[in-house]
């Protein structure tokens, strides 16, 4: 996204008033500081440029404020392929080396997750910023020993959650807190995909290497892998952590040569008693991917950037008005024409989210916005409590369906975030 | 009724409350210091209104008053209801001063002769009897903007002195004062400007090609075929009502003379 594409965008989410954006997702207030630091850079250094680093990379190099001064991997290609990318990088095979570079201001984790604990934990020890591929880390007591280390660092800490960052979830948000749905009776997500989820390994690479998110001992498969995206948009509509979760995971399908499961199902239970389901079968895609948020007066898919009424819906005109006189506009209204008529209305076929389909799913921006932090030194709120507790649910359900129980949220991982909140 | 109230700095409150009648959708947005309660309560008096309204003109509704009529009044005097009585006569009224163009009898089937009325009232019986047999009443392109009048008079008994009311997007009043500016701002359907209504109705009637009762011509009986749509503001609804359907089909000379009788304009 150029920066005036992103000018348009802040406009269109409505950042130019401010209130709402803000109140919905306060990690934007990580672009106010955004004229002042024009000319300055961020000078990252990329921890595992694999699939995902080296995607991360190709917008890192799009924006201005961005050098990437360093490149890690112990695989060959990997290196071959980051330099090509910003190939003025310096090479490293051995992160702690680069967390010596002084030149390194912040590091980009994208390594498996069984490494993250002690790459993250190293790097804040080096006075690094940090960004974190999700999951956080492999285990809950990792992931808050990580998260203490972040917050006695005076360090900037980003985990790689880019729905926060996502038009389309951003304005369901805002949907929702906003009340026009009425209350959250439950949400439902799913991620179902038809495929075995192996890379093919090269010669001279072993399977563990390439294929690590099919083994225990480096994953927990679909729960740090795809659930921690989803399980994190159920804490972002309710602005609340869930008390206790229960499921069943089970190997049903692709059975060769994987250790971790391809079949889940969780219930995790909020407070009042609204749940959220999470579902994953890897051989079945029809439903393929979504977050079902339901509520009394509506539902909403973010995914597919639609939201749906139960009875009529609100005259869109008439939200606007709402909107305008909130920011002491004297707006003109678009409904007049002719007869509504409810045949018309019948099939619920929904509204969308927005005008026109986002260019990004909010990950180009997610970086943008690392990158203003780290120039500023200023941690935006609440991102890092909604990356934690991504991963801790994903975590905590992953042991529920290991332990086959029901699972509270344990004491000595909450931290001072939402109904977790230390008075 | 389903509803949404936001309240601002000053203690200003907006409300809005959105719901389906007379076969289409009704918004209401009314700024005031009144609190939600009171709001919701008014608003169920302008629903008691429109239910009563649609049980008297709604002549799909073999229950209705005017399906009464339709069965009855071609074979002997049939007594209306006061709010019936006062829309006949109103109808036909507005029938004579538009030359014939807005005729509440054009889907009758036995063409009436020229000047011939399709219906007798008797003001002291407050009856009515059709001229002929084949005479169809249809309020379906008057009705909207008849109970949009006696909704502003409620709001006006009511003391609420700011508010916007749409009836299907095709009939819109406007009371007072948006809570930021003078009037209410609606953007015209077809050419997208703006149009400032402070205490007027907007009525669109036209063709969109989907419309299930086309505009139909008296004088001729055909359906119009045009694709367009035609916007008027009055003082009164029902007039916007009236004169959307004749600024389609009068010509231009006696469309302007009809207009000016009812200190209407257009909306080009
Ligand atoms: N946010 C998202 O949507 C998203 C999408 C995909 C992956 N990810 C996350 O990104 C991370 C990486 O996933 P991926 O698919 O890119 O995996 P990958 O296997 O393609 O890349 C990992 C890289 O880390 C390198 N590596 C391993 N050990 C290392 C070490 N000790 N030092 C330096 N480099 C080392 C590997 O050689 C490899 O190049 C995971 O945490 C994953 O969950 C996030």
């Amino acid at each position: 996204m150029t920066n005036i594409d992103r000018r348009q965008f802040l406009k269109n989410m409505g950042m130019i008033s401010g209130g709402v954006l803000l109140a919905t997702s306060p990690w934007f207030s990580a672009f106010s500081e955004q004229k002042h630091t024009i000319g300055s850079k961020a000078r990252i250094g990329i921890i595992g440029p694999g699939s995902r680093g080296q995607f991360l990379m190709s917008f890192l190099v799009q924006n201005p404020k961005v050098e990437i001064v360093a490149v890690c991997d112990l695989y060959q290609p990997a290196i071959v392929a980051a330099l090509k990318i910003a190939p003025k990088a310096k090479v490293y095979t051995d992160y702690q080396k680069l967390l010596d570079d002084k030149n390194v201001d912040a590091v980009l984790i994208a390594t498996p997750l069984h490494l993250h604990y002690e790459m993250v934990m190293d790097a804040f020890d080096a006075g690094k910023h940090v960004f974190c591929e999700k999951s956080i880390a492999y285990s809950m007591d990792e992931t808050h020993k990580i998260y203490k280390k972040y917050k006695s660092s005076e360090k900037v800490f980003f985990v790689g959650q880019q729905r926060l960052f996502d038009p389309r979830y951003i304005h369901a948000m805002e949907m929702v807190h906003s009340g026009d749905f009425g209350e959250i009776s439950g949400i439902r997500a799913f991620w179902h995909r038809n495929n075995d989820w192996r890379r093919e390994v090269p010669a001279g690479a072993t399977d563990e290497q390439i294929n690590w998110r099919l083994y225990r001992d480096f994953s927990k498969g679909i729960m740090t892998e795809l659930a921690c995206h989803q399980l994190q948009i159920g804490t972002w509509a309710m602005r609340q952590i869930p008390e206790k979760v229960m499921g069943h995971g089970a190997l049903t399908f692709w059975k060769e040569k994987r250790e971790v499961w391809d079949n889940v199902s969780c219930i995790y239970v909020f407070e009042n008693g609204v749940k959220m389901n999470f579902d994953s079968v890897l051989s079945n895609k029809f439903y393929g991917l979504e977050e079902q948020i339901l509520c009394s007066k509506g539902t909403v898919e973010p995914e597919k950037s639609k939201y749906y009424f139960e009875e009529i819906p609100p005259a869109p005109a008439f939200l606007q008005l709402m909107n305008d006189v909130e920011n002491a506009l004297f707006g003109s209204m678009t409904f007049a024409g002719t007869s509504w008529a409810p045949e018309t209305a019948n099939v619920n076929t929904g509204h969308y989210l927005l005008d026109k389909k986002p260019e990004s799913d909010g990950t180009s921006l997610l970086l943008e916005a690392f990158a203003e932090a780290v120039i500023t030194q200023k941690q935006p709120p609440l991102i890092a409590e909604e990356g934690y507790y991504a991963t801790q649910l994903s975590l905590l359900g992953h042991q529920a369906m290991k332990e086959e129980r029901t699972l509270n949220f344990p004491e000595q991982y909450k931290i001072d975030y939402l109904n977790h909140k230390i008075n | 009724m389903q509803y949404q109230q936001r309240i601002f700095s000053d203690g200003l409150k907006l409300f809005y409350a959105w719901f389906e009648a007379l076969h289409t959708r009704v918004d209401l947005a009314i700024c005031s210091k009144i609190d939600q309660d009171g709001l919701v309560e008014f608003v169920k008096m302008l629903q008691i209104e429109i239910e009563k309204f649609e049980l008297i003109g709604n002549r799909f509704d073999p229950k209705s008053e005017i399906s009464h009529v339709n069965t009855n009044a071609y074979k002997s005097d049939v007594v209306l209801s006061n709010e019936l009585f006062e829309i006949l006569s109103d109808c036909q009224m507005y029938n004579h001063k538009t030359y014939g163009y807005f005729d509440i009898a054009i889907n009758s089937t036995n063409h009436l002769k020229p000047k011939e009325e399709a219906y007798l009232l008797d003001s002291q019986k407050q009856t009515i009897r059709f001229s002929n047999s084949g005479i169809l009443l249809d309020l379906s392109g008057f009705l909207k903007g008849y109970v949009l009048e006696r909704l502003i008079k409620i709001a006006e008994n009511e003391c609420y002195a700011n508010l916007l009311i749409n009836l299907g997007n095709s009939s819109i009043f406007a009371k007072g004062n948006h809570p930021c500016g003078k009037g209410w701002k609606i953007q015209h359907p077809e050419n997208n400007s703006d149009c400032v209504l402070l205490n007027e109705c907007l009525t669109t009637s036209g063709n969109n090609g989907k419309t299930k009762w086309p505009i139909v011509n008296p004088t001729d009986r055909v359906a119009v075929t045009t694709k367009k749509s035609v916007s008027v503001v009055t003082k009164l609804p029902a007039v916007g009502e009236v004169l959307s359907k004749v600024a389609y089909l009068a010509t231009e000379n006696e469309r302007d003379k009809i207009f000016e009788i009812f200190g209407a304009r257009l909306v080009k």
